[in-house]
C-alpha cells in the first residue's frame, strides 16, 4: 500500500469519526470506562501480590527441632529433607545460640535476665524457611509434616485471606473486561454502522468502479483504531495522575499504613498497564468496526 | 475479448431478462447493442461486471472465464472495464475533478498522473470548465459526460456504455460519440447500449439488436443502414 493511499484512509476515517461525533464520543465514553475499571483492578490486584510477597518475607515458615538431645548430625538430616520439598526459596538455619543473641537483642536493658542460659540454652534448633510463592504454603506445611521430630509455625489465617481477596479481585476484574468489551464493541459496531451507512452508496459506486474490499475497509479501520486509541489514553492519564496522587497522600500521611501497605511505583504500574489498555481499547474498536462493514461489503 | 455462451439471466421476480445469448465482440471492435426498453440491454452490461450473475452459461471477458470469478477478483476485472452507468453513479459528495480522480486513485496512481490525465479526459468530453461542480450543480448530460469521463481516465481495455447519449440534445451526442470513436480508434473495444437509432443509422457499426432478452439480430459494420 502506497503512503498516499495511508493518508486518504487517514482523512476518511477522520472525516467519519467527526461527522458521527456523537456515536464516536460515545464508544469512546464505553471503552474508556470500561479501561478504567481494568485499570482500577489491575492496580488494586498488582499490589496485593506485592503485599503477599512482602508478607512470605516475614510470614514464611517456622521450624522448630523438638528432640531433646540432638547432633549436628540429626540437624543436618532434618535439613535435607525439608530441602527436598518443592516451592521452597531459601532455608535459613538459626542454632541456638544465635537465637539466644537475637532474643537479647530484643530485650535490651533486661536482656541481663537471660545470661547463664547459655550453658544450658532451652531454645531450639530453628529453620526459617521463605517460600516461591505464598500460594504454595499449604502444599509445603503438608510435606512438612511428614517429617518427624520438627513443629511447625505459620501465619495461616492472614495468608488465606489475602489470597482469597487476591482471587476474588480478579475474577471480577476478569468478569467486567469481558462485559464491557462486550458493550464496547457492541457500540463500536453501532457508531461504525451509521458511518457506513451514510456512505452506502458511495460503498457500493465505490465498488462497481473497481475499488478492493480493503481500500474501502481500510478507513473504517482507521476510524476504529482512533477511537479505540483515544479511548484507551483517557483513562491511562486519569489513573496516572490518581495513582500517584493516592500513593503520595498515603507515604506524606499516613506513617501506621506505610508500616503495613506497600505500593508499586507508578512507572511498575504502567510499564504492563499501558500495553494492556491500547491493546484492549484498539482491538474492541477494530472489532466493532470490522462487524459492521462486512454487512456492506456484498456488492 | 468478451464472449457469452447461452447466457440466461432470470431476476427473482421471474422476469427473463436475457434468454440463451450467444455472441462474440473481437478486441478494437465498436458496437452498438439496441433494443427497446426493458429489452435486456442494461442486464447484458451488469452481466459482464458481475453486478448481476447470470442463471445459466459462461461469460468471457478480457479472455477470462468470469463465470466462477472469486469475490476477490472482481474488482480486478472492473477496473479492466470503463462503464458508463445509465444512472451514471457519481459520488454525490465529490466535484466532478474529484469524481474523475477517485477512479484514478482506487488504481493508487501517482498525485501527478492524476494531476496530467483528470484535465485532459475533462477537456476531451468538453467539461474543462465544470471542473470544480458537484453532480447537483450538473445537468443530465453534463452528469452523463463526467462519467464518461471516469470510465476513460483509467484507459481500460474495454469501454462499456450504457445509454451515453440518453440525456443530450443531438449536437452534443454528437460530441460524445466522436470522444467513443476516438477511444475505439485507439484499440479500445467500445460496447455502446442505446435508444438512439438514428446515431445508430449514422455511425455504421456492427449492432446486436435484442428482443425481450433474445438477441434478433446481428447486423456487420454499416448493416443495420441498409436494413431500415
Ligand atoms: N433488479 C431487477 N429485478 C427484477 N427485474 C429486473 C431488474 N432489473 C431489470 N429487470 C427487468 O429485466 C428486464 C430487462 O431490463 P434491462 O434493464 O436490462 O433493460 P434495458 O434494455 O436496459 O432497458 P432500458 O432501455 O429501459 O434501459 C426488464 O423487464 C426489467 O424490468
Ligand atoms: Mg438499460
Amino acid at each position: 500500500m502506497k503512503i498516499r493511499t495511508m493518508k486518504y484512509f487517514a482523512a476518511q476515517g477522520l472525516q467519519g469519526i467527526w461527522r458521527n461525533r456523537l456515536m464516536s464520543v460515545a464508544s469512546i465514553a464505553t471503552i474508556s470506562s470500561c479501561l478504567m475499571i481494568v485499570g482500577i483492578f489491575y492496580c488494586i490486584a498488582v499490589n496485593i501480590d506485592y503485599m503477599l510477597e512482602s508478607l512470605e518475607g516475614t510470614a514464611g515458615i517456622t521450624v522448630f527441632y523438638t528432640k531433646e538431645n540432638y547432633t549436628e548430625r540429626d540437624i543436618e538430616v532434618i535439613r535435607e529433607k525439608i530441602s527436598k520439598i518443592s516451592y521452597i526459596k531459601d532455608i535459613r538455619y538459626i542454632s541456638p545460640a544465635e537465637a539466644l543473641e537475637a532474643e537479647k537483642k530484643e530485650w535490651g536493658e533486661y536482656a541481663s535476665l537471660l545470661e547463664g542460659l547459655e550453658d544450658d540454652n532451652p531454645l531450639p534448633p530453628t529453620f526459617e524457611l521463605t517460600l516461591e510463592d505464598i500460594r504454595f504454603q499449604k502444599d509445603v506445611i503438608s510435606e512438612l509434616n511428614k517429617i518427624n521430630g520438627i513443629e511447625i509455625r505459620y501465619f495461616e489465617e492472614e495468608t488465606k485471606i489475602l489470597i482469597s481477596f487476591n482471587n476474588i479481585i480478579r475474577i471480577i476484574s476478569l468478569a467486567l473486561i469481558l462485559i464491557l468489551s462486550f458493550i464496547g464493541i457492541m457500540l463500536m459496531d453501532n457508531t461504525i454502522r451509521l458511518t457506513v451507512y451514510v456512505r452506502k452508496t458511495e460503498i457500493s459506486i465505490m465498488k462497481y468502479i473497481g475499488a478492493t474490499d480493503w481500500f474501502i475497509r481500510w478507513p473504517f479501520i482507521i476510524e476504529g483504531i482512533i477511537i479505540g486509541f483515544i479511548g484507551s489514553i483517557i483513562p491511562l492519564g486519569i489513573i496516572w495522575v490518581s495513582y500517584n496522587f493516592i500513593t503520595q497522600l498515603i507515604f506524606e500521611k499516613n506513617t501506621l499504613l506505610q508500616n503495613i501497605l506497600s505500593f508499586r511505583t507508578t512507572e511498575e504500574i504502567f510499564r504492563v498497564l499501558t500495553p494492556i489498555s491500547l491493546i484492549i481499547g484498539i482491538s474492541i474498536g477494530v472489532i466493532g468496526s470490522s462487524i459492521s462493514i462486512r454487512r456492506y461489503l456484498k456488492v | 475479448m468478451i464472449e457469452l455462451h447461452n447466457v440466461t439471466k432470470t431476476y427473482e421476480n421471474g422476469v427473463d431478462a436475457l434468454l440463451n445469448v450467444s455472441l462474440k465482440i473481437e478486441k478494437g471492435e465498436f458496437v452498438f447493442i439496441i433494443g427497446t426498453s426493458g429489452s435486456g440491454k442494461s442486464t447484458l452490461i451488469k452481466l459482464l461486471l458481475k453486478e448481476v450473475e447470470p442463471n445459466h452459461g459462461e461469460i468471457i471477458v478480457n479472455n477470462k472465464n468470469i463465470t466462477k470469478l472469486k469475490k476477490s477478483k472482481i474488482p480486478y476485472l472492473r477496473r479492466g472495464l470503463g462503464v458508463v452507468f445509465q444512472d451514471f453513479r457519481l459520488l454525490p459528495n465529490k466535484t466532478v475533478y474529484e469524481n474523475v480522480a477517485f477512479a484514478m486513485q482506487i488504481v493508487e496512481a501517482s498525485p501527478k498522473e492524476i494531476r496530467r490525465n483528470v484535465p485532459m479526459v475533462l477537456s476531451m468530453v468538453g467539461l474543462a470548465r465544470k471542473a470544480r461542480a458537484y453532480p447537483n450543480q450538473l445537468s443530465g448530460g453534463e452528469q452523463q459526460r463526467t462519467a464518461l469521463a471516469r470510465a476513460i481516465v483509467n484507459n481500460p481495455p474495454i469501454l462499456l456504455a450504457d445509454e451515453p447519449t440518453g440525456n443530450l440534445d443531438p449536437k452534443t451526442s454528437w460530441e460524445i460519440m466522436k470522444v467513443l470513436k476516438d477511444i475505439n480508434s485507439r484499440g479500445t473495444t467500445v460496447i455502446v447500449a442505446t435508444h438512439d437509432l438514428d446515431i445508430v443509422r449514422k455511425m455504421k457499426r456492427r449492432v446486436i439488436e435484442l428482443r425481450e432478452g433474445i438477441v434478433v439480430q446481428d447486423l456487420p459494420k454499416g448493416g443495420y443502414s441498409y436494413e431500415d
